[in-house]
């Protein structure tokens, strides 16, 4: 029995931290599937266990809304599960991030402009602000980079805040921040 | 007697769907409208009118004011809630910042995802799928894409690709210029949808038409363009057609 429960908390640590898709994460139904009902129960011991690691189970909604292991499997099941980091970064760990501190500086200015104009903005709008900081043909390439990662996203005419942004990035946090 | 009055009231009520539909399509600052006086206004309609056709028009109002008394509390919630801030200040919050404190305000805000990149079955798929479409390697193949390449490998000329990128530019636009990328080369054989992939592919290039990614739910749009825009810093990625 106790054997059955460790082979599950394993097979649940492969789904969670190894991509099965394009996207990280994966649904809850998916991990009903493959770990049967009571997934929650072992999603809530392997939560434990890297809690301990400084890591979290994150579960976001379709909306980009924060979920619990506790809400109702029908409320799970299309929702998206990750593991992230549970504490702060510092601006020495940018270095093993793969993002520069003009980036990450670019996508606060993005994120926060966006939020200010009630979630969507143009790109030429976007263009504009960081054209203040950084370079033009820089502000250009970066936009591109920020929607391919999946930070921001293209819809139609406007820019909105990407998947990653929602599941990612505290956005009160950053908020306070720009303004403190 | 009775006749003008129904006009007049006809009219009025009429005068004020309009009204209520200039607010609706508005949008703008939806939050300083007063609807006191149309409510009051509507009232005073409603109970002057004889006819199902004015009752049924005065409903046709109250459905216009619910909308619009929807909108103003989503606008209000927003408004009030802690993400509410002024697109001014913002800006200027923003200026007055350096690089060191924006980028800090992010990476104390940021819990990023943790993921491995390993091999499996779905990257597999894609992977033979993309190895079975890919043209045998030769020198050609290693120029620069340009009609004039191809037409020098493929069964048309110059002339006929470029009846064939017109063909599905029309296509997209009786389509209403926006349609799923599988959707737009859906055809008969797999040879027929590859020939389609690439003409897409020319049209995407050259900036005839656009593309709309949605990462989460898997979709890529193409989206018509009124003119060709030609990107500065064009971006390449690749589109696996199965």
């Amino acid at each position: 029995m106790e054997e059955e429960s460790t082979k599950k908390l394993r097979r649940a640590a492969q789904l969670l931290f190894f991509k099965s898709h394009r996207n990280p994460g994966i649904k809850g139904w998916e991990l009903r599937k493959a770990l049967g009902q009571d997934y929650t129960k072992i999603l809530k011991k392997l939560e434990e266990k890297i809690n301990e690691l400084g890591l979290t189970i994150k579960i976001v909604s379709d909306s980009g809304e924060l979920r619990t292991l506790s809400d109702p499997h029908e409320v799970l099941s299309n929702c998206r599960f990750f593991i992230s980091i549970n504490d702060p970064l510092t601006i020495t760990d940018l270095r093993t991030s793969g993002w520069s501190i003009d980036e990450i500086a670019g996508l606060t200015v993005c994120i926060a402009t966006i939020i200010s104009k009630e979630g969507k903005t143009t790109r030429q709008e976007l263009e504009q602000i960081l054209s203040q900081k950084l370079p033009k043909w820089k502000a250009t390439r970066l936009l591109s980079k920020y929607i391919k990662a999946g930070y921001l996203d293209e819809k139609e005419d406007y820019i909105v805040l990407g998947w990653r942004t929602k599941s990612e990035v505290d956005l009160e946090n950053i908020i306070r921040y720009i303004f403190s | 007697m009775l006749s003008n009055k129904k006009t007049t009231n006809e009219k009025e009520i009429q005068k004020l769907i309009e009204e209520l539909d200039n607010i609706i399509s508005k949008k703008e600052n939806i939050l300083e409208i007063n609807l006191d006086e149309k409510i009051r206004k509507l009232a005073e309609l409603l109970s002057s009118s004889n006819s199902l056709e004015e009752i049924n028009n005065c409903s046709e109002a109250i459905q216009r004011l619910a909308v619009i008394i929807f909108e103003k509390t989503k606008a209000l919630k927003n408004r009030s809630g802690i993400l509410y801030i002024d697109p001014f200040l913002m800006k200027l919050a923003i200026l007055g910042s350096n690089i060191e404190k924006l980028s800090k305000a992010f990476i104390q805000s940021w819990r990023p995802v943790v993921g491995r990149d390993v091999i499996n079955l779905f990257l597999l798929k894609d992977a033979m799928t993309y190895w079975n479409s890919i043209t045998k390697y030769s020198f050609e193949a290693r120029e620069e894409k340009t009609i004039e390449n191809v037409s020098k490998i493929s069964f048309l000329d110059e002339r006929g690709i470029n009846e064939e990128i017109e063909e599905m530019y029309n296509e997209l636009e009786r389509r209403g210029g926006k349609e799923l990328y599988d959707k737009l080369i859906e055809s008969k054989n797999l040879s027929e949808k590859i020939f389609k992939a690439v003409i897409l592919s020319f049209m995407i290039t050259y900036g005839y038409v656009g593309i709309i990614r949605e990462p989460l739910k898997g979709k890529v749009w193409v989206v018509k363009k009124e003119k060709t825009i030609e990107s500065k810093n064009p971006e390449s990625f690749v589109i696996v057609v199965k």
